[in-house]
């Protein structure tokens, strides 16, 4: 299967964003390797950031829509759809305090996983990237800070 | 500035040439491989015969499939495996105090560190994800 001019500038530009998204997991270990005296510390601690963040944070935030907006599966029941978007709108703002849930909204736009439906119609690589702009912006704002902060405290800090 | 390139080049191939990179690489191939393998028995042998279900389209639908979920899983393990001990390692180590002896800025150490940390994940991600990637489009030939 040989990809178009398109498919390999979507996935060369998925690469890269796939490269800043490690780079920002890159900068918390960094930040907490340099907060922390030891590195096994900052090892369990940043371990334990990335299974919460991967893991936990999608689960709680499931449960958490469940119980706020409980979908209803009975036959003819009008409001289907509408608690179906309430719990989609839920989850999604629960899990937008993790760099993945921004990553992989990144991926959906960039790689257009939805492309296969016959509602959505064509959107050029310009567009999907204005749809993926705020997902963007909020991975490079965490990485820059947290490197600053890091940048920060590396140079006031005694070594001893 | 051309201080930033000595201490990232040092650092660059202090992390290319550690054991620690070397054995990543060889999991997160691993790892973006056989979901691929995976989703090629899955989709291409089951899912033409369900009538009425949706495929992802072309080279990208397969690709989206695979590549956004391991990735979102796994790559940040790359990151905090080379960033963990960025810092601490070198305190550990007594490296930092050797580095800090030499007339460099403090800020140029840990610029260099985040430039060589950058190149290191580039090509670590760039290595992994090119290897599902071929082999993906070799197994659907």
């Amino acid at each position: 299967m040989t990809p178009t001019a398109e498919e390999a500038l979507r996935m060369t530009l998925f690469l890269l964003f796939s490269i800043l998204f490690t780079m920002t997991y890159y900068s918390i270990a960094t930040f907490l390797s340099t907060i922390l005296k030891k590195t096994s510390h900052s090892v369990i601690l940043s371990v334990t950031m990335w299974a919460i963040f991967t893991f936990v944070v999608p689960i709680i935030a499931s449960l958490i829509a469940i119980t706020i907006a409980p979908l209803t599966f009975l036959p003819g029941q009008q409001g289907l759809e509408e608690s179906m978007r309430r719990y989609t709108a839920i989850v999604e703002t629960i899990s937008s305090i993790t760099p993945n849930y921004h990553f992989n909204k990144i991926g959906q736009y960039l790689l257009s996983l939805y492309a296969a439906t016959p509602a959505q119609e064509e959107t050029s690589i310009t567009s999907s990237l204005m749809y993926a702009g705020p997902n963007i912006l909020v991975l490079v704002i965490v990485t820059t800070l947290l490197f600053v902060v890091s940048y920060i405290t590396f140079t006031r800090q005694e070594v001893k | 500035m051309a201080d930033i390139f000595t201490v990232a080049s040092r650092e660059f191939s202090d992390i290319v040439r550690s054991k620690r990179f070397i054995i990543l690489i060889i999991i997160f191939g691993l790892v973006m491989i056989i979901p691929m393998a995976t989703i090629y028995v899955q989709v291409i042998h089951t899912a033409p015969n369900l009538p009425g279900v949706p495929m992802p389209g072309g080279f990208l639908g397969m690709m989206a499939f695979m590549l956004s979920s391991t990735l979102s899983t796994f790559a940040p393990v790359m990151g905090l495996a080379l960033g963990c001990d960025a810092i601490s390692g070198d305190r550990e180590k007594g490296t930092l105090k050797i580095i800090l002896a030499q007339p460099v800025y403090r800020d140029t150490v840990i610029n260099g560190k985040f430039l060589a940390a950058t190149s290191a994940v580039s090509l670590a991600v760039l290595i992994t994800s090119l290897a599902s990637i071929g082999a993906s489009t070799i197994m659907l030939e």
